[in-house]
């Protein structure tokens, strides 16, 4: 049944409660140590409040929601900087659930949990004969979602150098991982593959080419970008009003209201970029998606340097990790850097198709 | 021609080089190059090598056991001592309380405490900010009050940077509560083993520690630790950061900076294969990058030929700690640009990234530099300093 507005609000609510309370940021911030983990049932919880449900159809008992309404989940993920890595489930569960019914069930149980490897050039992927079947060789990229990944979503190229997607299952023979962390303190690994079996992900099972589907990861991060730049604005806005210095609070002071508003510009534009490149996934859920590059450069570009600027204004505080801002920069960093740096981003962007297809 | 083009300054370039080379050791080269914090015994041990030479402070006067360069030459060796990859030196000792005491000290205390900076046997730490004194530095609470003979210390000191190995403080704290802020304000030495001061480390954003949190609980000190005169450690800290400014635009290691991040264009390939360097969107960044360094190292030059003639460059030094500063976080945010992927991907432990050795250094180092616009008077209040005391705005 799909989901209406009132219940897509719930949903949101929700969450904004699950995220704040159950393994809070504040109190990863206080371990950082350790790492930004998440916690041994973060996934049973997740599938247990029928989110897992929210991208799948309708016809496998899911809500259909669309990227747009998915994009607000990852947004309050972000905003909390959550350690799972729910914004790839979301964008990546209906992909394998077309693909390859027989994990549908999986993925709506949290069984399946999806880690997504950035694009390698030194993975080459085989495909059978048939197009399903595959072998995937070399080392990858940094994995999204790597603490309790059953499966890998993995990007190479072919013999002929075409771009492709391939599926492995995490204990496959011939898959070796090595521990690593992102700069947010997120784990990762970095997967080596000799002849690993794999599931072909080709546009023919998924109607994605294998970049649209690095775009998906790529839209995934925006979405999460923009809770990160709206909830860090937020926390330095509350900062600046509270934080007394020469007699007044901060946020008296004209050129910190002008530095705050020049960043507000840049927290809105992200928002509005963001909205409407959801829009323009759910008009064309295949695809092409003119926006996306120029959303994912805005991360790179505009949102990284604003989140830099509220450090400044942060002060002192702001460069320590006790202080959840620099948590948000370094996670900032992870969005703009994977899926396509700016400068790759802004490389792919044809300025008349762009400006004519919008 | 370049100014430092004289035979005398050649000659002396070259002197300092081959003292460079001679003394230098691989070991003090690598600890310096592989992370933001050297260990206190590695700075001790270069400072002594520079003292044994009569070059442990270059900034100091002949009398107070400087070595009577002129400003060209304290250029020409931090350049040399930037690009071999010298340890720095214990830039709170040198450049800060050293300075103050030479200026305001007593002459006991000079016999006291230099000779120590020189040699690198006592390390220091500055006392200024509080958890409510930031920007806004003469709010600073933290009390002074005479006790026979001696001071009795009470209150919090934050950002203390090398706190937890520092053997000596110089402190700002209140000891009069009448008039303006600024007036009540007194200058302390303080021993950091005294009874009564608690450290906390704060971990900053780089995952190092640098910098503390000190508590003071009733921590004794002798009247003779006194800097100066009493209430006008205010006008002793203006003059302090003043100096510091000139210091902070660090030109020498941002030239060594931007040389090591033309070699990593060099060294980063992109998908095809093709060094970064050739791609001209990059080399317009590095050439935008030199283009700022040239203007910054022409405003500090200026600045050096104002000290040649004996004057001091007053406000004017805040366009060089703002545009010095400025520049050290837009080359580590190009060497992130550059890395990209390999940039944000960790090896599991402390210090280096998993997927490019060369990214090693580049990432702390851009975490750690955004304090640099913050520190040692904010860009926010060196712009006001500019407005206010140059503009008369």
């Amino acid at each position: 049944m799909a989901m209406s507005h009132d219940e897509m609000n719930l949903l949101l609510t929700s969450a904004e409660r699950w995220f704040r309370d159950s393994n809070p940021l504040t109190d990863r911030v206080m371990n950082f140590r350790k790492g930004n983990l998440q916690s041994s049932d973060s996934w049973d919880k997740l599938a247990e409040m029928g989110w897992l449900a929210l991208p799948l159809t309708e016809d496998d008992g899911g809500f259909e929601a669309g990227y747009a309404k998915c994009f607000e989940l990852i947004r309050i993920a972000g905003e909390h900087a959550r350690p799972e890595a729910l914004d790839m489930y979301l964008m990546f569960a209906p992909i394998i659930s077309k693909a390859y019914p027989r994990y549908t069930e999986a993925l709506m149980t949290g069984e399946m949990r999806l880690g997504i490897a950035d694009f390698a050039k030194s993975v080459t992927i085989t495909v059978d004969s048939q197009g399903e079947q595959g072998t995937v060789s070399g080392s990858s990229g940094p994995v999204v979602g790597a603490h309790d990944a059953t499966h890998y979503i993995v990007f190479g190229r072919d013999a002929e150098d075409v771009l492709q997607a391939a599926l492995v299952v995490a204990d496959s023979e011939g898959l070796e991982r090595q521990d690593g962390r992102f700069l947010d303190k997120r784990s990762t690994v970095l997967l080596s593959l000799d002849d690993t079996p794999g599931l072909i992900l080709d546009e023919e099972h998924t109607n994605h080419t294998a970049q649209g589907l690095l775009d998906l990861a790529a839209a995934a991060l925006v979405a999460d970008a923009v809770g990160v730049f709206e909830t860090s604005f937020k926390v330095t806005l509350d900062y600046l009003k509270q934080r007394i210095q020469f007699g007044r609070p901060l946020s008296q002071l004209q050129a910190v209201q002008h530095k705050m508003a020049e960043i507000f510009c840049d927290v809105k534009q992200l928002t509005a970029i963001a909205e409407r490149l959801g829009q323009e996934m759910d008009a064309s859920p295949t695809g092409p998606w003119p926006v996306l590059s120029v959303a994912k450069a805005f991360v790179g570009r505009r949102a990284l340097r604003g989140l830099g600027q509220l450090i400044q204004l942060s002060g002192g505080i702001g460069v320590t990790e006790e202080y959840q801002i620099t948590h948000f920069y370094r996670r900032m960093h992870v969005a703009a850097s994977l899926f396509g740096t700016a400068e790759a981003q802004l490389e792919r962007i044809n300025v008349l198709d762009t400006l004519r297809s919008t | 021609m370049s100014i430092f083009d004289t035979p005398q300054l050649q000659a002396f370039r070259a002197e300092v080089r081959a003292f460079l080379k001679e003394h230098l050791t691989d070991e003090l080269v690598q600890a310096t190059r592989g992370g933001l914090h050297l260990a206190p015994s590695l700075m001790a041990q270069w400072q002594g090598i520079l003292n044994s030479r009569g070059w442990g402070a270059p900034h100091w006067p002949a009398e107070a056991g400087g070595p009577g360069w002129n400003a060209l030459q304290r250029y020409i060796f931090e350049e040399e001592s930037a690009f071999a990859d010298t340890p720095p030196g214990d830039v709170l000792g040198l450049y800060l309380a050293g300075p103050m005491i030479i200026a305001e000290g007593s002459e006991a205390q000079k016999q006291r405490y230099l000779p120590k900076i020189l040699s690198g046997e006592e390390l220091w730490c500055q006392g200024f900010s509080e958890p409510g004194a930031g920007s806004d530095l003469a709010s600073v609470k933290t009390t002074a009050v005479r006790d026979g003979d001696e001071w009795v210390i009470n209150g919090q000191k934050t950002w203390l940077s090398s706190g937890h190995y520092a053997d000596l403080m110089f402190c700002l704290a209140r000891t009069d509560t009448q008039g303006k802020p600024q007036e009540g304000l007194t200058q302390f030495i303080i021993g950091m083993d005294l009874p009564g001061i608690t450290l906390q480390p704060i971990w900053t954003m780089d995952e190092g520690h640098s910098v503390n949190a000190v508590f003071f609980d009733n921590v004794r000190v002798p009247l003779e630790n006194v800097i100066g005169e009493i209430n006008r450690g205010w006008t002793y800290a203006k003059d302090l950061l003043a100096r510091e400014r000139v210091n902070n635009a660090q030109a020498p290691r941002t030239k060594r900076d931007i040389i090591e991040l033309n070699r990593l264009a060099q060294t980063l390939q992109d998908d095809e294969g093709e060094p970064l360097s050739n791609s001209p969107f990059v080399r317009r960044r590095l050439a935008s990058l030199t283009m700022d360094f040239i203007a910054l190292e022409s405003a500090v030059l200026q600045v050096l030929a104002l000290q040649m003639r004996g004057e001091e460059p007053g406000p004017v030094a805040s366009t060089l700690k703002i545009r010095g500063s400025e520049l050290q976080q837009r080359v580590t945010e190009t060497a992130m640009s550059l890395l990209g992927q390999a940039g944000v991907v960790l090896s599991p432990e402390y210090g280096g990234g998993l997927l490019a050795s060369e990214g090693n250094g580049w990432i702390e180092r851009h975490l750690f530099r955004r304090v640099v616009t913050i520190y040692a008077g904010s860009n926010e209040i060196q712009k006001t300093i500019i407005a206010k005391s140059i503009l008369g705005m």
